[in-house]
């Protein structure tokens, strides 16, 4: 009898604590009143003089040219500034450091003028010599940057510096690369192509390989040209250097740069973090004091920045305070003198700190997905376009998955809009693309997004009539609650359309990368944020030599198409050449779409000259606090 | 004193002789268990719990259509009414019918691994224990390096390693009932893993207490006499320091439970453990943790389920405990 | 007994040794790199990244380079937090976990013994099932629910407390209750379980045979009795609360080193996650080794072999 009352008493009181709590739960379309408009407070906790900001979590680095993810990128934006900036109302670039640039030889070389009088936060001037120092050390393969074939891919001679080939030279004509191939392969070395240097008898040499074995190539290449001739007397090797890249200061303030085609969105790519200055005065003097380790260059005490503000004080994953760096050339214009930026690791922490006036901004963090019917309704809530699409990859090296029928079946039996109305809660767009629509006035390619008569008709026309005799394959996706959510509906979609089951697998973050890399899976998912603001940095995912193209997806007439662009420089037919591409890919499903990524955040009504962008940069300048 | 020693004394001779009084060992237990009222009704509850659990899924698939999967959408998550008592989750499915396969597997997965965990404890605390010196010292240093291991690395290890081993069939039957009665199978994939992953670490505090227990039994005069007349060392740790200790390890049982179907969420909120769409009670409480401020119902009732559950093994475990008790045989 | 001590003390330096070769194995062999990434990394990269931490030598030779420098004291070079030394993490990190530990441990301690000592004296009565059922609840409702709950009541609905962070005295109290209360939960059914056992053993019949009073009885033996298991559980547990939880600490968003157990496993920290075994490992050994000291005090029958 006790017992059962006890029980009782339990039960009661847990039901009792929790309806009391969801009455304190402010519900936004009840009865709520209008003084209820905001989830959070509206006064701020803090004078005008400041803005409380989260970062998600301490950075991994704050070496802008080391920068990787969204938090290292934030930090970086703010302190160093690039020569382009992007003005947030019109999303085109405009002057920063430069004040102006010149494009000459049909889009092919660059000058850029800088502004005069620049000084880093030290006072020490900063010239065209630093930029042409930060540029250089981004290829350098030593430093170890995750986006240094975004600087080497596209200046000229970049690839051979940052991608460590040999360069042979000495020749007296232009020399026939088939010839020196052949010769060198008869020397046994494995070669894995050879490029002419611009402008130059010079050969540029790739070998094949990689750590110690492509090293052992190498040596055996320049050992054969040099010690045995191989090549004739007077041909000379040795490993590129830095000075191989078309990359040079012309004076103090003119930076001249050449590409490898006409790259139209060059200008758009220099203002990405990685290609911000940095001081090499100050690296150069911290390596020399540690034996060549430049790491602590960015620490506290050491840091020297070239924008709008410079770090102040630090408490390692709490928080970071920001000061106006007084030397950035538009000082004057930098509205909020400190910001302070707080560590704070979890979405619901972060929605918890906003709520009570923690912060003002909850940063990079998503709203989470089980909150979304909450909150949507509140002014501070906000939803903005972001340049990125989730999507799934298939394994076409497999068997069944190789057949474009059953891709497409799959592709048409995903019911896009109840994922993202229902699981998701509104927050995204459902897409049959592989770019986002809009870029740089790029038309993407949609493809049916959901029909599944058809979806059904194409399995049973591949051979599996009411998914008969489909195997079952895995799906597997990494540890994270909302691709959880979204692939059990997806499996419950291919039920319920196709009559196909598949397994799920979760497999941990690290673990996942290197299945993907080594293209151990079935159908796996995949999202991309893009890095600048053109459909090329969509399209490049699925090139045959792409390192980020997963599913092994090859088709020539894509990759001859997508060059063929990189090298027009026509506007708009370079943009009916990049759709044409997108259109073989989709036709043939390379990739199935699900959505496009929107960015859910809370702000804080007396936060001005906050600006919706697509990438979800929002620099510190623009912002201030308004007082009522 | 004296008293209880020879009582000792003559078990373990009679033991050693005939077979039917050694039953009457667990018929006298059973005879007091009987007794106590609270633990009786917590056995009948935990009974009553069990045959929910087991069989609820399946009548509620064959009456009403609901089934642990299946989702619906537009539904979404409802609070509670008479067609859903629960109310549904996120997906629309059919909470009572999830809290029920989830305590299912929670169940299994509890009592497995501390099952294993009290068994494999108890022997290595008590031959720790009982040796003592060099023998004790090297045992226990065993387990404070397989504590100080990183244990999550393990099951990183494992989980990658079992996704590529086929189990064998002798599981097939209790795969087929599970399947019949609950729609999934029990032992497969990543549950295997959860029986080895808890299975690894639940032993070890075990056998440190009941390590602590022996050295302080062994001390005791029975033993001390048991020794002098020349029992053996196996019938000793068997015969005497377990059933004394056993109390401590009942309890320490009915501990394990709980904190095995916590870890289970753990790994689940970290992403190892079980594998959606299959629920289990843990991992239904940390996502109903999550969304508490506005489906309360998706953690109120799988953690009320809990807390009864584990209410009524605590009772079972503290009658068992005093029945059990080797000192209160006279009463 | 000193010898006793000094005898355990190599012991404990053998294990840690044993601990942290198993470990770097452990964390050697476990499939992924701390260095991929989202985006395809060049190879070029991929080799400086390797070089920088010494991940291109042989594993033997990584191995003995890094039993080398912690012998000297050096941790090593954390690989997330790029310019910072495992050493420096630690140093910030665990100060504050053992604050939140320290209260956290005074009050299960104080709840769960008090709770735990009441119940086994009224056995039977309204008390044992009230104090117990309350236990039960404290088990069955882990800080993955206790600490949105908390958060929810103290922070959001009645604005006492902080939402999260670190700064002040208030940072501490949530998460040391949350914390704490499972422990407390367990020390109570813990002592109740050895005070039980205590009070039916033959000595304490003596005891009320020879007419002591019932106050007596409990404080001078049944109290003893009961720390017993306690100790023991006390052990682990102290070490596991001084290192942090990683539920907690996530939930509080506490600048401390629980986090670190998964967070660094997930990203392949190498150095910072055997930073924090070791001294997770260290706190572990020296607390089994005072506990089993303890065990002499309390029960005089065990003796130091």
């Amino acid at each position: 009898m006790k017992i059962k009352n006890i029980c009782l008493f339990v039960a009661l009181s847990l039901v009792f604590a929790c309806t009391k709590k969801e009455e304190n739960a402010p519900t936004p379309n009840g009865s709520e009143s209008s003084a209820e408009q905001f989830f959070g407070t509206t006064a701020p906790k803090h004078g005008k003089d400041e803005i409380w900001i989260n970062n998600r979590e301490e950075p991994q680095y704050m070496d802008p040219i080391l920068a990787a993810g969204v938090p290292d990128g934030n930090l970086a934006m703010n302190a160093f500034a690039r020569l382009v900036q992007i003005n947030p109302e019109t999303s085109q670039p405009v002057p920063d450091l430069a004040e102006r640039w010149d494009v000459l030889d049909e889009g092919y070389r660059y000058i850029f003028h800088l502004r005069e009088g620049l000084k880093w936060s030290d006072g020490q001037p900063l010239t065209a010599h630093d930029f042409e120092y930060s540029w250089k050390r981004l290829m350098n393969p030593k430093t170890g940057a995750q986006y240094t074939a975004l600087g080497y891919t596209i200046v000229e001679g970049g690839e051979a510096f940052g991608r460590r080939a040999v360069v042979i030279s000495g020749f007296s004509k232009e020399a026939a690369i088939d010839t020196v191939q052949k010769t060198l392969e008869a020397k046994g070395v494995s070669i894995e192509k050879i490029k002419p240097k611009f402008q130059s008898t010079d050969l540029f040499v790739f070998v094949n390989g990689e750590g110690k074995d492509a090293d052992d190539q190498r040596t055996k290449l320049i050992n054969a040209i040099t010690k045995s001739n191989a090549l004739g007397q007077g041909i000379s090797a040795k490993m590129a250097d830095e000075s191989v890249v078309e990359l040079r200061a012309l004076d103090d303030r003119q930076l001249e740069v050449r590409l490898v085609g006409p790259l139209p969105y060059f200008i758009l790519l220099s203002e990405f973090t990685c290609f911000a200055a940095v001081p090499k005065h100050v690296i150069e003097r911290i390596a020399k004091e540690n034996n060549g380790d430049e790491s602590s260059w960015v620490r506290l005490e050491n840091i020297v920045v070239s924008g709008a503000y410079k770090l102040v004080k630090e408490n390692f994953k709490i928080d970071k305070v920001y000061e106006k760096n007084p030397f950035y050339w538009d000082a004057a214009n930098v509205k909020t003198p400190r910001i302070r930026v707080l560590m704070i690791e979890t979405e619901t922490a972060a929605m918890n700190a906003y709520k009570v006036g923690e912060i003002d901004w909850t940063g990079p963090h998503e709203v989470p997905a089980e909150q979304l019917n909450q909150v949507q309704n509140f002014k501070d809530f906000h939803n903005d376009p972001y340049l990125g699409v989730y999507y799934y990859i298939i394994n076409h090296d497999l068997p069944v998955l190789n057949d474009v029928r059953v891709r497409k079946a799959l592709s048409l039996s995903i019911d896009r809009e109840t994922i993202t109305k229902n699981v998701l809660a509104g927050s995204y767009i459902p897409y049959g693309g592989l770019v986002p629509d809009g870029l740089a006035g790029y038309k993407s390619y949609q493809q049916e997004l959901y029909n599944p008569e058809k979806a059904k008709q194409l399995l049973a026309e591949a051979g599996y009539p009411e998914g008969k005799g489909f195997p079952k394959f895995k799906f597997k996706y990494d540890t994270k609650d909302i691709h959880r959510l979204i692939i059990q509906a997806v499996q419950q979609m291919w039920k319920k359309n196709l009559n196909i089951d598949v397994d799920m697998v979760n497999v941990e973050w690290k673990v996942y990368l290197d299945d993907l890399q080594k293209h151990n899976f079935e159908i796996a998912r995949q999202g991309w944020i893009g890095d600048f603001l053109d459909p090329y940095t969509f399209i490049e995912l699925n090139l045959s030599n792409s390192g980020n193209n997963h599913s092994n997806w090859k088709n020539a007439e894509f990759d001859a198409l997508v060059e063929k662009s990189n090298q027009e420089s026509d506007l708009s037919l370079r943009m009916q050449m990049l759709h044409d591409a997108e259109k073989i890919a989709m036709e043939d499903q390379a990739m199935i779409p699900i959505y496009l990524y929107t960015k859910t955040y809370m702000l804080k009504p007396f936060i001005k000259g906050f600006y919706k962008d697509y990438q979800d940069h929002h620099l510190w300048k623009h912002m201030w606090v308004e007082e009522k | 004193m004296q008293q209880a020693t020879q009582l000792k004394e003559t078990q373990v001779q009679t033991n050693q002789n005939t077979i039917v009084e050694g039953v009457s060992f667990w018929q006298d237990a059973w005879k007091r268990l009987k007794k106590n009222k609270a633990a009786m009704i917590s056995a009948y509850c935990v009974l009553f719990l069990v045959i929910v659990c087991f069989f609820g899924p399946f009548i509620l698939n064959k009456f009403f259509g609901y089934d642990f999967s299946t989702q619906d959408l537009a539904y979404g998550a409802k609070p509670p009414t008479l067609k859903h008592p629960f109310g549904t989750d996120y997906f629309g499915r059919d909470l009572l019918t999830r809290t029920l396969v989830g305590g299912s597997i929670s169940l299994m997965v509890g009592l497995i691994a501390a099952t294993v965990a009290a068994i494999v404890g108890t022997i290595f605390g008590s031959v720790s224990g009982f040796f003592g010196g060099r023998v004790d010292n090297l045992m226990m240093r065993f387990v404070d390096v397989l504590y100080a291991v990183p244990y999550l690395f393990l099951v990183i290890i494992l989980v990658t390693v079992i996704e590529r081993v086929n189990v064998g069939s002798i599981f097939d039957p209790f795969n087929t009932v599970s399947e019949v009665l609950m729609g999934l199978k029990i032992f497969e994939g990543r549950l295997i893993l959860l029986f080895i992953a808890l299975g690894l670490v639940g032993w070890l505090t075990t056998a440190r207490i009941v390590r602590g227990q022996v050295l302080s039994i062994k001390e005791q005069e029975f033993v001390q006499a048991a020794r002098s007349i020349g029992v053996s060392n196996t019938a000793i740790i068997f015969r005497h320091l377990i059933p004394n200790a056993l109390g401590t390890i009942i309890v320490y049982f009915t501990l394990t439970v709980p904190s095995m179907i916590m870890q289970e969420a753990f790994l689940s909120f970290i992403g190892l453990g079980i594998q959606p769409p299959n629920p289990s009670l843990g991992s239904l409480i940390s996502d109903g943790a999550k969304q508490m401020q506005l489906y309360w119902w998706t953690l109120v009732f799988p953690a009320i389920f809990l807390a009864i559950l584990l209410y009524c093994l605590n009772f079972v475990g503290d009658g068992l405990r005093d029945a059990l008790d080797p000192k209160e045989r006279k009463e | 007994m000193l010898f006793f001590i000094a005898k355990r003390l190599v012991g404990v330096v053998i294990t840690l040794f044993v601990i942290i070769t198993l470990s770097f194995l452990i964390i050697r062999i476990t499939p992924g790199s701390p260095f991929s990434q989202e985006r395809d990394v060049p190879v070029e990269v991929l080799e400086a990244l390797k070089a920088k931490y010494g991940f291109d030598k042989p594993l033997h030779k990584q191995y003995f380079q890094y039993i080398g420098n912690v012998v000297k004291g050096d941790l090593g070079l954390s690989i997330k937090y790029s310019n910072r030394t495992v050493n420096e993490i630690i140093k910030i990190s665990l100060p504050k976990t053992m604050q939140i530990g320290f209260l956290a441990l005074i009050w299960a301690i104080l709840v769960g013994f008090v709770g735990g000592a009441i119940a086994a004296v009224k056995q039977n009565t309204k008390w044992d099932y009230g104090l117990m059922s309350i236990a039960m609840c404290g088990i069955s409702i882990p800080p993955l629910v206790s600490g949105p709950l908390l958060i929810l009541v103290f922070a959001l609905a009645l604005p006492w407390f902080p939402t999260s962070g670190w700064g002040s005295w208030k940072h501490v109290v949530l998460p040391s209750i949350s914390l704490g209360s499972v422990y407390a939960a367990y020390i109570a059914r813990l002592t109740r379980g050895g005070m039980l056992e205590v009070i039916r053993s033959n000595y304490i019949r003596t005891a009320r045979a020879k007419g002591l009073s019932e106050k007596a009885v409990v404080v001078k033996h049944a109290l003893k009795g009961g720390i017993l298991p306690v100790v023991t559980f006390l052990g682990p547990a102290v070490a596991s609360i001084m290192v942090g939880s990683v539920v907690v600490e996530k939930i509080f968003n506490t600048p401390g080193m629980g986090p670190y157990f998964v967070d660094a496993a997930f990203n392949r920290d190498y150095f910072l996650l055997m930073g924090v075994v070791i001294v997770y490992a260290v706190f572990l050994l020296l607390l089994n080794l005072l506990v089993d000291i303890a065990y002499g005090f309390i029960d005089p029958r065990i003796r130091f072999e």
